[in-house]
């Protein structure tokens, strides 16, 4: 069905995409993988004729599609010739309901309408449209009311919907899926799944994206692994035969993208009931999409607590109450003293900070350099790296000590850029958390919350994130309050990990519990109950 | 020709100019007297137009409430004017005196922009526009005693034009002013012009400047690492209010005049052209696109007046300069859209 020879793409001097050969057939899923920058992005954009591709002077090679050479001029042409595309940044209207953005370019119209005005004015059908929507989300499993405001549903849910939307369509042939399960938890990405297995049963052939490789292996029927913009490697599950299942395929497949073998970070939980650092009695955020309702925990001083829960369901909503980004109600107590007005300023203070889940939007500054992003935060809140001034007020930053900061964070977080003074922007995902994490550390705080630290990150940049901030809580004592819905992530580094359900908390679980006991907790269900 | 930071509106101006050049070379209009005038005129709208980098920096965008700035200027000014007080030092208290009530009116201008995030452009029309009648109101009752500013006839409210010849007028202007080969050089004022750029300058790479800078850039951010958004929004419209006020002490001396109640309405226009012929987009702003802009813009709005006269059509300069005027800031604002649309 779609078979690409010899497809090549540079951006300038920069070749994105060396020759590559892919072949998908009908009801076939097929999975790509590669680290951040191997070029898998810029694949999906030559398929789905994303404008970008033609604007910078288009590729060289076969693209061919049903038999025919294509060449999009934008993203119409391709929908048009049936190949959908689910983005990673959600493409949903936020003001129309989950019915109109499923069934968007594609009404149901009633009959006689379209006979007098003509199909553009043709009248909605809306109770067709519900009717549509609600029997596609059923088919998904999904639970969700076809009325809501697309604007108002959590993360998880919108991905939903855009699946469905692409689902939809009658002349869907091919379905480009780009890290669908990145914003989702563990179960919710089951779900996911589940229907795309189901819609590829149907003869719809599905290129699967995704930096979590137990899904690709999982679901896939073959797989591609780029690396710098070439094919490395192409797998079929059925072909690679009795030992090549499950792990160690995915160790073949981790080894193929890095081109070397990446080291899984792990440490030992350490028990402890010493100091109180927080307590949090009755603690509710209003997130939208991720509330958080009456929290009662307790955090110890020095540990690594996990906090996790399905999308949706609050595990972000802690860091960002307690921050004070976000309306809350109920008690913090810090070492004893209880916090009145919880604001950053404040939190900053008591020695307290947070590495947003949202980097590009809350965690960087993009158009300034990487030193700038890691000096900042000190140099505002804390006065570190700032010259001593005679005249009041006015008081310029220490350029000089900024530039040893920054390049010795750059060193130590193996950060790969041209220069420290080169624009956060253009780094990839991983290198981007490292500024975060360098722009934490020159914080030195007490308490860190830190949020999905590793999503869309690629496995080699993830494993050493995390060995980093077991390095900052064993050098600097931090306490460290990691959400993310990576359970295994969490289950490698954490002394606990509290499951949050329904924006409450569910249980406190230790990291040697079974992953049956983490997914039964993140449903809800306790054990005892089957 | 992107690399080089040039533009539709740089690529439109400087052929207009060039061609302007060109057709006054023809006619033989003096270029020495061109060249001195332009440089006045850099000076004198110039800071008007730096006024509105603070805000563009902090992310608020263009201050089509310039005005507001403009009226704290003017009141400073009367002030002196009423006080007789002449020369530099005129011109320096009517400065001094509109910096507080440039701060007053700042604040107050600041808290009802940061009520409407997102919608601050349009706000800020709206404000000048509401707070003009509002002045004119004040300018019929204002309690000033000195004649030269009061209705010859009946002797109450201020006269719409107040004539500074016996005052401070060009008291800046033909401060330092040097003659090279047939060119003034108004040497005072371009030095007055260069520290305001200067103080600016150094300002943004004061910690609070770029924490300003940073505002603009990502709210989010600026607020996690303990920077109060609001108060930093309310300082960057504070200053640009400020370096306005400034800004038509300096444009009311080198003009002659002080022009009270309807004269500000429409200046934020041409500030705002001038700044986005500079290559200012958004908080992309530098101090070099103040100087680049005002200098191509005010020099075609200056040229083309002569050869208007010449060719016997005076009001196709007019139509020609409202023309690019308005056409740059649309296009401006549909480059800002078609951004949006990019990203969305």
């Amino acid at each position: 069905m779609l078979e690409l020879r010899n497809l090549s793409k540079s951006y300038g001097s920069f070749q994105a995409l060396k020759s590559v050969n892919l072949k998908i057939a009908p009801g076939q899923i097929h999975g790509l993988v590669g680290v951040n920058g191997s070029g898998k992005s810029t694949l999906l954009n030559i398929l789905s004729g994303q404008r970008v591709i033609r604007d910078t002077g288009g590729f060289t090679g076969e693209f061919l599609f049903e038999d025919a050479d294509r060449k999009f001029a934008g993203p119409g042409q391709a929908l048009g010739a049936g190949i959908g595309m689910v983005h990673q940044e959600f493409a949903l209207i936020p003001g129309l309901s989950v019915a109109d953005n499923i069934c968007l370019s594609n009404e149901k119209t009633f009959p006689w309408s379209r006979k007098l005005f003509g199909e553009e004015l043709a009248c909605i059908n809306h109770q067709a449209n519900r009717n549509t929507a609600s029997a596609i989300l059923g088919r998904m499993g999904i639970d969700l009311s076809p009325d809501l405001m697309a604007g108002h549903l959590s993360v998880a849910m919108k991905q939903f919907v855009e699946l469905a939307r692409e689902f939809n369509r009658d002349h869907l042939k091919l379905l480009l899926l780009d890290e669908p399960t990145a914003v989702l938890g563990t179960e919710d990405a089951l779900r996911l799944m589940t229907a795309v297995k189901e819609i590829a049963a149907k003869g719809v052939a599905v290129l699967y994206v995704s930096h979590r490789l137990e899904e690709v292996v999982s679901c896939c029927d073959c797989m591609t692994v780029l690396r710098n913009g070439a094919v490395v490697d192409c797998i079929h599950t059925k072909q690679a035969g009795e030992n090549q299942t499950g792990k160690n395929l995915i160790k073949t497949l981790s080894g193929l993208m890095v081109g070397k073998k990446v080291k899984k970070t792990r440490r030992s939980p350490v028990k402890r009931d010493g100091n109180k650092m927080i307590r949090l009695s009755s603690f509710s955020v209003e997130k939208p999409g991720d509330r958080l309702d009456g929290l009662d925990l307790d955090i110890y001083q020095g540990e690594i607590l996990g906090v996790t829960s399905l999308s949706g369901h609050g595990r972000t909503a802690l860091g960002a109450g307690v921050m004070g980004l976000f309306p809350a109600q109920g008690k913090v107590r810090l070492n004893g003293n209880p916090v009145r007005s919880l604001n950053p300023l404040q939190m900053i203070k008591r020695n307290i900070w947070m590495l947003p889940e949202d980097r590009r939007s809350e965690g960087l500054l993009l158009d300034h350099s990487i030193m700038e992003n890691m000096t900042f935060a000190a140099i505002q809140a804390r006065k570190k790296f700032v010259q001593k001034s005679v005249i009041p007020f006015v008081r310029f930053p220490d350029m000089k000590k900024c530039r040893e900061y920054a390049s010795d964070s750059r060193d130590a977080l193996d950060i790969d850029c041209r220069s420290i003074f080169q624009k956060v922007g253009e780094l990839s995902g991983g290198n981007q958390q490292k500024v975060c994490i360098a722009n934490a550390l020159s914080m030195a705080p007490d308490i860190l919350f830190v949020n999905d630290p590793t999503r869309g990150i690629d496995i080699a940049a993830r494993e050493f994130i995390l060995s980093q901030l077991i390095r900052a809580q064993a050098c600097h004592g931090m306490t460290l309050i990691i959400s993310s819905g990576e359970l295994d992530e969490l289950k490698r580094i954490c002394d606990r990990i509290a499951v949050l359900y329904q924006g409450r908390l569910f249980d406190v679980l230790s990291p040697d519990q079974s992953d049956k006991e983490y997914v039964l907790a993140c449903s809800g269900i306790r054990p005892e109950a089957i | 020709m992107k690399r080089f930071g040039v533009q539709i509106p740089q690529v439109f101006i400087i052929v207009f100019l060039v061609l302007m050049v060109v057709l006054a070379l023809g006619f033989e209009i003096p270029m020495n007297w061109i060249i001195s005038d332009a440089l006045v005129r850099l000076v004198m709208n110039g800071v008007l137009v730096l006024s509105l980098v603070p805000m563009l920096k902090a992310g608020i965008g263009i201050n089509f409430g310039l005005p507001v700035g403009i009226v704290a200027g003017l009141l400073g000014l009367c002030i002196s004017v009423n006080l007789r007080m002449k020369g530099l030092w005129g011109l320096s208290a009517g400065m001094l005196f509109s910096v507080p009530v440039a701060i007053l009116l700042g604040y107050g201008y600041g808290a009802i922009l940061n009520r409407v995030k997102g919608k601050e452009e349009i706000t800020a029309t709206f404000v000048g526009f509401s707070f003009i009648p509002l002045m004119n109101f004040f300018w019929t009752i204002a309690p000033f005693s000195n004649p030269a500013m009061l209705w010859p006839i009946g002797g109450k409210g201020m006269r719409p034009v107040i004539g500074l010849k016996s005052y401070f007028a060009k008291a800046l202007n033909h401060l330092w002013m040097v003659e090279v080969m047939g060119v003034k050089i108004p040497v005072g004022l371009l030095l007055f012009f260069a520290l305001l750029c200067l103080l600016l300058f150094v300002f943004f790479r004061t910690n609070f400047g770029r924490a300003m800078t940073a505002v603009g850039e990502n709210e989010q951010f600026a607020r996690l690492a303990g920077v109060n958004v609001a108060r930093v929004r309310t300082w960057a419209i504070i200053l640009s209010t400020m370096i306005a006020a400034l800004g038509i002490c300096v444009y009311a001396q080198s003009y002659g005049f002080i022009e009270l109640y309807d004269a500000p309405l429409m200046m934020a226009f041409p500030a705002a052209s001038a700044i986005l012929v500079g290559g200012s987009m958004g908080r992309h702003t530098h101090i070099a696109h103040v100087v680049i802009g005002t200098f191509l813009f005010q020099t075609t709005y200056l040229i083309s007046g002569p050869i208007a006269n010449e060719m016997m059509l005076p009001e196709v300069a007019e139509i020609f300069r409202l023309m690019i005027t308005n056409a740059i800031i649309l296009y401006a604002l549909l480059y800002e859209g078609g951004k949006r649309h990019d990203v969305g």
